[in-house]
Parts: structure tokens; sequence; C-alpha cells
């Protein structure tokens, strides 16, 4: 503090608060006065600083809108925006805060033993939800994206900032050891930078790890996590300007956990008064804000911490009232803040209460990594044993230097309602002993009935109480008791952190901005964005823009944009053996240039997608996979290539392809005003795939027809999308061409009876009950399925998928449920205005027993329901003539 | 009021004797509930559960607590709707309140298929008698006022599908309430005590044998979770079952800013707030098969994200701890309830993966039904483990996209 520091001044519930360089916003408050900093979560009660670590819920505020920052550990910045919580209207006028002298009308577990009647409950809960929680949530729409996610990899990672972990760093440091260093403090030292009387870091220690070219230093940074294979979640705060958050995923080859001790408060008589605190918040307060905590001290304590911190409070200018030891202790009064300290010799008066509490090992990690924590009956404290080997602590976290500070064992817990052990929640040890009374002896369901350890401090505070007033009352050793499990994270992580940045990629094809020329008004399929219909100037409405489109394919000649369809080159001697495992038809016997459907089942036979397969030479097949399911398919190829040592090449060209449908009467006359293949049916007949120029630009033509008329699907490069796109419609002008989109696609499909994978089939489809029981080649070798579908070739199936044509005008919606004599035997799965039959059609599932042709089933139409009829052909061109003309 | 005083022990402990009518392995919701069934419904008290750890450890403790019955097959619809309406009374019935808040639950669709996908299962509610409906944005920011639907390129929120008697529950009191009720019916709950072996002769169990000793059974229940098939392997009965993690976090308590169960299948993510004030955030099973019960850090980012999506204001909010479950997953996704094949008094309730919960009192009290008279009741036919010999699987599976 030689330098002159710095004043700025930011904002406490309206009023400005002065605040000096290095404060955070709890010392800046306290210098200014303040003793209360939040309301307690049951009753109400009055809350001041008690750890200053961040490991206490004592100074939840509201920063900048972010509800539920500890204050403590929060810098003080110029202008900040900081309000109380949990209080009304003020911290030290809050209208709930009678709710304190009602507490023993709320014994642990009151809520489950009263109100079972539906009606109490039903009238109680919203008022209990209301009183409940803590900080308010922001508005909608204030959430911050400025997070970041990084990755960093380290042959060792230590975790702590303290002595025992700058020792562990420089140690591994010399020996060449490529090294990261996270602590959670703004500056090293760990608890040398306040506790003055434990000793002072060597000189030019940190300069000398600084100066070691492989040592990296992570200061202002926490582990809230070690997960497998030593994956630590690491979080930074304030990284730089233009982040809040940043979330480090660091791989370690070895950890060194040296996260030190934390000190946990002591449980006796209004225990949680503004006013009684850690010692070790008070050094902080003292050494690190220069800060006179108070006029006059008790310190409870054994000798040790107690002539310490004494020390430090005389330093500081406090008078020391007096030292008790913690069986001494009665209680402490006060009704907003602590005056004084209740002795069995006496009533000391004070302003403050310094309890040199139990020192526990910051152990979380270490339990996270798969060690057990041992009591020591010696430290007074569960210590870590068995480590994995690739993880060691080091330092206060092991036990050393630690000292038994409290006889958890003792029978002398006082009992009370307001001797509290979980700030948190409000739980007091006459709450624990009621709920051990009640059966809930076992440390695991005595958390889950009481809330101990369950709210925001994790545990920290509380737990170790919690296990002595449980081992006390059970008259089990605290050995026997144990502890309950560590999670992550721990500590705490925000959200926003977890979900890092969120950019969502979209997806366009490369003749996006030509459709949106053209008036197209979008679908969102996964990333990728895809007409679903293009305004029209004659048009009002979508149902006539598709109505357009349809008949322009149906009667001139249509143009698509299906460059979402995945696309997979597959390459190898062994490329065909591949498909005849993977997909149910056969295509090792497939001729080359031509093109064979078929489906992909799981191995219970259902069907996971569909697409088109060409075979371009020998050892080149070409496949493409629904938009969906591309990276589904691709994996599942992947997957089942493991091990076969065969050899296939599998590449996504997905993105670097473009691809459009172009079917129509006409389709034949407009490709041949850009093409010099032959065209013609005998040449180029349905199902067979070329490669030509089209518009000079080398393509790939698959005769292929899902809209149920004569077409061509050209995949071509996609730097050449927009280009070719036009010089189609260019050729078209004079046949009428006109672009469709997918709405218009699914119509003439739909006329077809052509099943789109996920619409009409579901996570239970085979290809027996869809009808497509041609496409599973039970004769060939062992296939993905076969099992399953040789059975379900031969049991009956218990629905079917069939096609209907409505009877009157009504228009069912996708997923309308079917009825025969009012009982449910079915569902719509697609129905469309069929301009061809004028009168709606579709497809459905219903129960085997009512798929007959011709049978009349009722569906259900805006409540009441239609007649239809099932067909069994498709609606439109059932033979495929004009498939194939 | 004087309840609200008295200080009686939920449950108390015993002597582990050497024989019991029925022997209930796992002492969860389905497990107490079964036993509870049976000793209340049927007069058949002689009974024994057994636990390998503490009451509710497994699953029971470790869903995210949501009721609904708003599925979408037939069998299922209506099975669900039971337990629904077996809950509503529950906390009467045992008197214990089981915080069960029927908050409304709404799923919602982000994509037309997703719209069709959630109005087959409104229409087949609607027309078996369940309250479920589509809504549309104008009535779902009516509803939830806290969550963005606002237009944006991936994933909108287009419609719901609205499920009012859906909600909440506090699940480890149904566990408390049943465990307590079967106590003073005269079941024996014998926590920390595992399950080692089943003695089985002539397609027969005989006796179980325990952490502390053998006892004999003249019946034999597997109402285990997460370990299932390997329980039942213990006397020798394959379950088609491959077991999944699921994990779930839990956030800092919040004043109340969201009162609906709010699930999305394309999100991979569903959220609630309790009484207390929490977001429950829940994730879809682990994709790989594990016994492990640690968390990972992935999941809980990807938890962390859809939640956002929903709901970007919450980026401040901290989650307090993560944790994981072993989800049962069958073929169907439809459990499995009935008397096995391989051994003729050995029953299973078991195969729940993420519906268990939910789904607890109807089983429970089916499967007490068919063991006290012998006769299978209609309701739980269909869940039969002789299904999957027969290839008749229940279509669930469809719409379990996302697991609550």
């Amino acid at each position: 503090m030689a330098d002159q520091p710095e004043i700025f001044t930011f904002v406490f519930d309206g009023q400005s608060v002065e605040a000096r360089s290095g404060d955070t916003v709890a010392s800046a408050l306290y210098r200014a006065g303040r003793r209360i900093f939040t309301r307690s979560f049951k009753y109400h009660r009055p809350r001041g600083l008690l750890c200053l670590a961040g490991k206490c819920p004592n100074c939840m505020m509201n920063v900048d809108g972010a509800p539920n920052v500890r204050a403590c550990i929060t810098p003080a910045r110029a202008g900040i925006q900081i309000r109380h919580q949990n209080a009304y209207p003020s911290l030290e006028n809050d209208w709930l805060s009678g709710v304190q002298r009602l507490d023993w009308l709320m014994p642990v577990g009151w809520y489950y033993k009263t109100m079972t009647r539906d009606w109490s409950w039903h009238a109680a809960e919203p008022y209990i939800r209301k009183v409940a929680g803590l900080g308010i949530v922001p508005e909608p729409g204030r959430g911050s994206k400025d997070y970041e996610h990084a990755w960093m990899h380290a042959e060792a990672a230590v975790i702590g900032g303290g002595p025992a972990g700058l020792g562990a760093a420089l140690e591994l440091a010399v020996s060449g050891t490529q090294v990261v260093l996270v602590d959670d403090q703004p500056e090293l030292g760990g608890h040398l930078r306040y506790r003055k009387q434990a000793g002072a870091l060597p000189d030019g220690l940190i300069a000398q790890l600084r100066s070691i070219c492989g040592v990296q230093l992570l200061s202002g940074a926490y582990c809230f996590g070690l997960y497998e294979g030593n994956l630590l979640g690491v979080l930074q705060t304030n990284p730089h300007p233009g982040a809040i958050e940043r979330l480090i995923h660091l791989r370690a080859k070895k950890v060194v956990v040296a996260t030190g001790a934390y000190e946990v408060p002591f449980t006796f008589e209004n225990n949680d008064l503004p006013g009684v605190m850690l010692s070790t918040a008070v050094q902080r307060l003292i050494h690190l804000h220069g800060i006179k905590p108070g006029k006059s001290a008790v310190i409870i304590g054994n000798a040790g911490q107690a002539d310490e911190v004494a020390g430090d409070l005389r330093g500081a200018g406090v008078e020391v009232a007096k030292i008790l030891e913690l069986h001494e202790v009665v209680s402490a009064i006060g009704s907003s803040h602590v005056t004084a300290v209740r002795s069995t010799g006496g009533k000391f008066s004070c302003d403050l209460v310094v309890m040199c509490g139990q020192r526990v090992p910051d152990a979380g990690l270490l339990h996270q990594a798969g060690g057990k924590l041992a009591w020591n009956e010696q430290r007074g404290a569960f210590l870590p044993v068995d480590l994995p080997p690739t993880v060691s602590a080091a330092g206060e976290v092991t036990g050393a230097n630690l000292a038994r500070a409290v006889d958890l064992t003792a029978q002398n817990v006082a009992f009370n309602k307001r001797s509290f052990v979980c700030l948190c929640s409000d739980v007091s040890t006459s709450d624990l002993r009621d709920g051990i009374s009640e059966g809930f002896d076992h440390i695991e369901t005595l958390k889950r009935y009481t809330t101990l350890t369950m709210g925001p401090c994790q545990g920290r505070m509380c737990q170790l109480a919690g296990i002595g007033v449980c081992a006390s009352e059970t008259g089990r050793s605290i050995a026997e008791t144990g502890v309950t499990t560590s999670r992550p994270p721990n500590p705490s992580v925000s959200l926003g952190a977890l979900a890092g940045p969120r950019h969502h990629p979209i997806r366009r094809t490369p003749m996006h901005y030509a459709h949106e020329d053209s008036g197209a008004v979008w679908l969102d399929m996964g990333e990728w964005k895809r007409p679903r219909y293009y305004r029209s100037a004659s048009c009002t409405s979508e149902r006539a823009c598709v109505e357009e489109e349809y008949r322009a394919v149906r009667e001139h000649a249509g143009l698509i944009d299906v460059s979402t369809l995945g696309k997979l080159d597959l390459k190898g001697q062994d490329a065909g053996k591949l498909l005849d495992k993977v997909y149910t038809n056969r295509f090792s016997n497939l001729k080359p240039w031509r093109v064979r459907y078929s489906v992909l089942c799981d191995e219970a036979g259902i069907i996971l997608d569909d697409g088109t397969i060409s075979r371009l030479a020998e050892d080149h097949y070409f496949i493409t996979t629904t938009t969906g399911n591309l990276d589904f398919v691709q994996q599942w190829l992947e997957w089942w290539l493991v091990g076969t040592g065969w050899d296939v090449h599998i590449t996504n060209v997905t993105g670097g392809r473009a691809a459009v449908n172009l079917a129509g009467p006409h389709a034949r006359n407009v490709l041949a005003k850009v093409t010099e293949c032959d065209l013609t049916a005998k040449a180029f007949p349905y199902m067979a795939c070329r490669e030509a120029q089209v518009a000079g630009v080398p393509s790939l033509l698959l005769r292929i027809g899902f809209v149920g008329e004569t077409g061509w699907e050209i995949h071509f490069p996609g730097d050449y999308g927009e280009y070719l796109w036009s010089q189609l419609l260019e050729a078209g002008k004079t046949f009428g061409i006109r672009v469709f989109g997918v709405e218009a696609q699914r119509l003439l499909r739909l006329e077809k009876r052509h099943v789109i994978v996920g619409v009409d089939t579901d996570a239970l489809t085979s290809p027996f009950e869809s009808g497509m029981a041609w496409v599973a080649k039970l004769d060939k070798a062992d296939f993905i399925g076969r099992n399953a579908l040789s059975r379900l070739s031969s049991a009956a199936a218990p629905q079917s998928l069939v096609g209907f044509v409505m009877d009157g005008h009504a228009l069912p919606q996708d997923g309308a449920a079917i009825l025969v004599n009012g009982g449910l035997t079915g569902r719509v799965t697609s129905a469309r205005y069929s301009p061809y039959k004028e009168r709606a059609v579709g497809l459905a599932w219903v129960a085997a027993a009512h798929a007959r042709e011709g049978a009349e089933i009722d569906i259900r139409v805006d409540g009441g329901t239609a007649r239809a009829r099932i067909v069994p052909d498709a609606f439109y061109d059932p033979a495929g003539e004009r498939l194939r003309m | 009021m004087m309840r609200l005083f008295r200080k009686e022990r939920m449950w108390r402990s015993h002597y582990l004797k050497s024989s019991y009518d029925v022997a209930i392995i796992g002492a969860g919701v389905h497990g107490l509930g079964i036993a509870y069934y049976l000793a209340s419904g049927h007069g058949i008290r002689n009974i024994v559960v057994l636990e390998r750890g503490y009451l509710g450890c497994g699953n029971s403790g470790r869903n995210t607590a949501i009721i609904r019955s708003n599925y979408r097959t037939p069998e299922g619809i209506p099975f669900y709707e039971e337990s629904v309406q077996l809950y509503e009374r529950l906390s009467r019935e045992l008197e214990w309140n089981l915080l069960f808040s029927q908050c409304g639950h709404l799923t919602l669709a982000h994509t037309d298929s997703a719209i069709a996908g959630l109005r087959v299962r409104a229409e087949n509610n609607q027309v078996l008698g369940v309250d479920s409906r589509l809504i549309y944005p104008d009535e779902i920011r009516r509803l939830v006022p806290a969550m963005d639907l606002s237009e944006r390129p991936r994933l909108p929120v287009m419609a719901a599908l609205y499920h009012p008697p859906g909600g909440i529950i506090r699940h480890d009191a149904v566990v408390w309430g049943y465990a307590r009720a079967c106590d003073r019916l005269g079941v024996e709950i014998h926590p920390h005590t595992e399950v080692i072996g089943v003695r089985v002769s002539r397609g027969k169990a005989e006796s179980v044998v325990t952490s502390r000793g053998e006892i004999s059974a003249g019946l034999v229940v597997n109402a285990t979770a997460g370990w299932a098939s390997m329980v039942a392997k213990l006397a020798g009965v394959t379950l088609s079952i491959v077991s999944h993690p699921l994990q779930a976090c839990v956030t800092e308590p919040l004043k109340p800013f969201l009162s609906k169960v709010i699930v999305s299948a394309s999100l991979h993510v569903y959220v609630n707030q309790t009484d207390k004030g929490e977001l429950v955030i829940g994730a879809e099973i682990d994709p790989y098969q594990s016994y492990s019960l640690k968390s990972t850090l992935p999941t809980l980012e990807q938890m962390a994200s859809y939640t956002l999506e929903l709901f970007p204001q919450l980026s401040g909010l901290r989650v307090l701890r993560q944790w994981s479950g072993i989800c049962d997953m069958t073929p169907d996704y439809a459990p499995i309830i009935g008397v096995s094949r391989e051994v003729k008094n050995y029953y299973v309730d078991v195969g729940w993966g993420t519906y268990g919960f939910k789904a607890a009192p109807a089983a429970a009290k089916n499967l007490a039904e068919m063991i006290a008279t012998g006769k299978t009741p209609k309701i739980i036919e269909a869940f039969s483990p002789a299904r999957f010999y027969g290839g008749q699987l229940v279509g669930e599976k469809a719409a379990a996209a996302v697991s609550s």
C-alpha cells in the first residue's frame, strides 16, 4: 500500500460508494460502513461478510444485472451498478425479516408434513415459490454473449498459486516439464498474502518461475472440475476487455492439486449474525484492503490461530476484548449486528467476533479424480488418500500444517434453531438432530432431507459441521459417517461460460442469392436454408404459389436446388462390399453408370436413411443421403468399416458440390439445349447416370424421379452454382420453366407416394410395413439388420403405411389421428391437397386389420372427423410411365 | 398441526429374517411402491425390500422429477395417465406432501416435422382423454414470458405440445413417503444390504444371497435401475437392455420466473424451476453405453448452451452441480414388467430408460396386482418380457427422442 491508491466510485442501491484500486465490491462496501450484505434464504435473517473468499453465500448481490454474484471476489470497478438481493425494500428494513421469529413453525421437513391435501398445497405453493429463490432473473434479451472457450495442453498442471503450488511448479519447471499453473487469486502467493505471520515466499520465486520458458501462469482463474482423462475445467474471469469469462479446457498428463485449505465457521447460537467472521476474512480485510474491521473484537479459537489473528487485529488498531475457547461460547448477541458474546464466563461486548475455525482441505478436485477422503482425527479433517497415479496433492490440501480446531465428536453441540450449520438454506443444529431422529441418519439422506450442503456454498461451509452432528447423534464415528460426493462444477460456473460463444453456422447453398432474388420464402432444415416456395406476383397465398410451381413441373418443366443432399464419394476395391454390408439393397452387382435406390437399417431393421447410389466405375460409387442425415450416414459407414481392413475411402463432397433437379415433360428439351449428352430414353434410360458437360460445366447426371416426371438430378462443382442455375433457367424460358421449392416437391412426391424418411417413417419403421419390401435383399450375404428383417419379412406387421384419398374436401394436418368406429387406429404422416385428384391425399399408418384396399377410415380434422378411403397405388401415374419417357 | 412437531421415525431398522414371502431388490420408488401396494392392497406383508445403498440412492434420486402422461402410443398413454392420477392422490394417501406441482409441461417444436410429431401425440392424447394440445407462439409467450421466442435462424420456437396436468414433484419425498407407508404396514426395508446372488433350482428362485446373509423367498422381484440386467443375471435371467448414462445439473436459486416444465427434443434439453428457485436442467442420454457415474464437461456445456438458446438472459446464472444416472434402455423405449421366462417366480419391473420415475405408481400397483392375483392387468400386458421373443415392440421410441 505504499503507492497512493486510485479512488473511484460505483453505485450500490442508488448510492455512490467510494472504492480504492485493489478493492472488491465487498471490501469497498465494508469500508463504507455496510455490515448487512444479504438476507438469508428461508428466515430472512441479516447476513454479513463471513469468509471473504467467495466460499460462503453471505455476500451474494446483483452486479450489473447479473444475479447471485459474490461481492467479496468481484473486483470493484468504476461505475458498476450493484443491487442487494432477497430483501424488500432494503437490506436493513426487510418486510420478511419477521419470518425469523416464526422459525419455530418451520421444523425440518415442515413442508412434507403439512399441506397433504390438494387444495392446501395448491393454495400455498405459489406463495412458497414467491418467497424462495435469491437473485432476480435479468429481463429477456439481457444475456451477454461475451464468453470464450479455449483449449490448452500441459505436461503438468498445478492448481493453486500458494507456496505449495509455486514450489511444485518450480520443481517441475526446472526439471524441464512444461507447466501451467492455475490460481484463483488476483495475485500469486496464496494464504501468505494475508497471513503475514505464516511466513513469506522465497525472494524472487515468482520472478524465477516467470522467467522459465515453458511455464504459464494463469492468475484470476479457478479450476472447477477434474474430469476423466485429466481434463481440467478452468474458468478465467475478464481475460481481456472483450470477454467476461473464458473457459479453458486444460488437458494435462499430470495434475498437482495445491488448492490449500479453507476455514469453516463454528456452530453456536446466532453464529450467523453480521460481525461474526472467520479469522482469515478478518486478515484479508486488514492485509489486502487496509481496513480496520471493527473497534472491539472477541476471538474464538485455540491458541495458535487466535494469537496470530489477535496480533493482526491489534496491529490494525482493534481492541481484543477477549479470547475464548469454543466450548466456553454460549451465543452471540445482537439483532442486526453482533453486540456481544455470551460465554460461560460472562458476557463480552464487542462489534466483531472472530472465529478461528477448522481449516478444511479444499480436496474436491481430488475426490472427483477418484481419490478417497479419509478422516484424520489429529488434523480434524478429511484428507485425500488413494489418488490416481497421474494426480498428486501438495501443501495444506494434504493436511500439512492443519490442526484440529474443533472436536466434532464432543457431545456439546448446542442444539438450537438459531445455531446454523447451513447458511445457504438456514439449516440449524436442531434441524439436523430432528432429521436424524426421524430416520434420516445416513449423511446422504440427511443431506437430501434437510438440504444441507445443497445450496450455493456447495457444502463448503456446512459439510464438516453437518458430519459432526450426524456422527454425534447417531453414535457413529466421523470416519463411519463419511462425506457426501463432491460433484463438479465446484466452484460453480456460469451457464454463459459453459456454453461459450454460441456461434450458429448457417449453411447456404451456392444458389442462395439467386433464390433470394426470385422471392424465396425460407425453410430451415438443420443448418441449411432451403426455399420453401417462391413468392409470385400472380399468387396471393402460399398454397397458390405452391400450386403454380406444382403445375409447372407437371405440365412444363421445373428446377429445384437440391444441393443440401448429403453427397459421399466412395472409392476402393471393396466399396461395393461395404455398401452391400450397410445398405439393404445390393450394390456389388450394380453395373457402372447405373443408379439404385436403397434404405439403410439398424440392427433391428429400422430404416435410418435412404438415398440413391450411383456406380461411376468398378471401384467408385457416389452416394446421396437425406439432408439431415449426412453426418450420421458418414459415421455409420466409417463405423462399420473399422476393423474390416477393406480398401474403401469415404469422402464427403457435400460442401463442394451443388445439385439441382430438373423435371417435367419438357426437361429433356431444356437440358438438350445446354448439353451434348445423348438424352434419349434409349441412350440415357431411367436409373442411369452419365458424366457430361452441362453449359460447359463438368457434371454428373442421374436420371431419377422423386417428383414423378422425366428428370435429371445434376451434380456439379459448387463454384458454378449460380451460373448453371441461370443457364438452365435461360434454356427453359421458352418451355415455361419455373423454379420450385420444398413444399411443391413434397406435394409432387406425395402424389407419387414416395416416402420421406423421418416424415413418413419413424424410429420403429422397417421396410416391410412401409411398402418397400423390395429394397431388402434377404438373399444376399449378411448385412446390417438382416436378422431382424428376415424375421419381419415373415411376421405379420401390426400396422402398414397406406395411401388415402379424402371423400370430401377436408384437408387433414400432418399428424392427425385416424379412427375406425371411434377407436384410435393410426395417424396421418403427410397430407396435401392434390391438384391432380382434386382432393386431399396422403400417407398414413393404419392398424393392419384396417389397412385394406378400399377400407374407409375417419381422420380427425378441426376437432371433428372426415371420411377417407384407402387406395393401393400411387395417386399419380401409378405405372411410372412418365418417369421413363 | 400436531403432525408438524411430532418426531416419528420414518422407517425402522430390523434384523434380517431367514425367510420372507416376497423379496424385492431395490428400494427406489418402484421397489418400495410394489411393497406398498402388495401390503396395502393385497394383504401381503411379509416382504423385504433390499437396497445396496441408502433409500432412493439410484435413479429415484437422480431423475429430474418430471411427471406427465402425454405419451404417443395407445399402450403408453393410458398407463402413464394412470400414474399421473395415482400421483395426484398420493400425498393424501401417504399423508406426506410430495410437493406435486402440476404446473404444466411444454414440449417445443423447432421444425415442421417436429410439429407433425407433436400433433400425433396431441391427437392420440385427446382421443384417449389426456389433456394435451398444440399451441403456437402467442400462447407460448403468455405461458412462458421469459423464453426467447424471437425469429432466429437456428431452432426458432414454432409450436409446443402443452400438457397442463404435467409437472414436477419432489422425487426424494416419494421414496420417503412410500418407505414410511411400507414400514407402517409391516414391510421390512433393509438399506446397505446388497444382493450378491439368487439361488435358482429347477426354474424357481429359492433364496436371495445378500451381503448380510441368505434369505429364502417365495418370490423375487427385480425393481432395480441402472444395473437391472446385471442383477437379473444373478438369477440367470437375460434382459434386452443396454445401459447409458444420463446427465443433469442444477443451478443456484433465482426468484420465480419459469412456472412450466420446458422440453425441447431438437435441443436435447429439458428445464424447470423448482419451488426453491433452482433451475434443473437435464440432457439426453449419453451416446455411449457405460456404467460410469462420472459427469462429463462436454455434456454440461451442451446443457448450458441449449438452455441459453431458450433463455439467453440466464448467461450469468451458475451451475452448482452436475450428476448422472444410468438408464436401462430397451429396444423400443418401453419398460419390461412381468414374470421372467427363465425363472417362474422371478418378476421384473425394469428397463425404465428415462421414464421410470413418472411411471412408478402405475407400474408398482399393476405389478403388485399381477403378483397377488397371478393375472396380468391389461394395462401392462404390452410391456411383458415375452414381447421381445415375438417381435411385438411398443412404439414409444418414436416419441422418445428426448428423455422428458
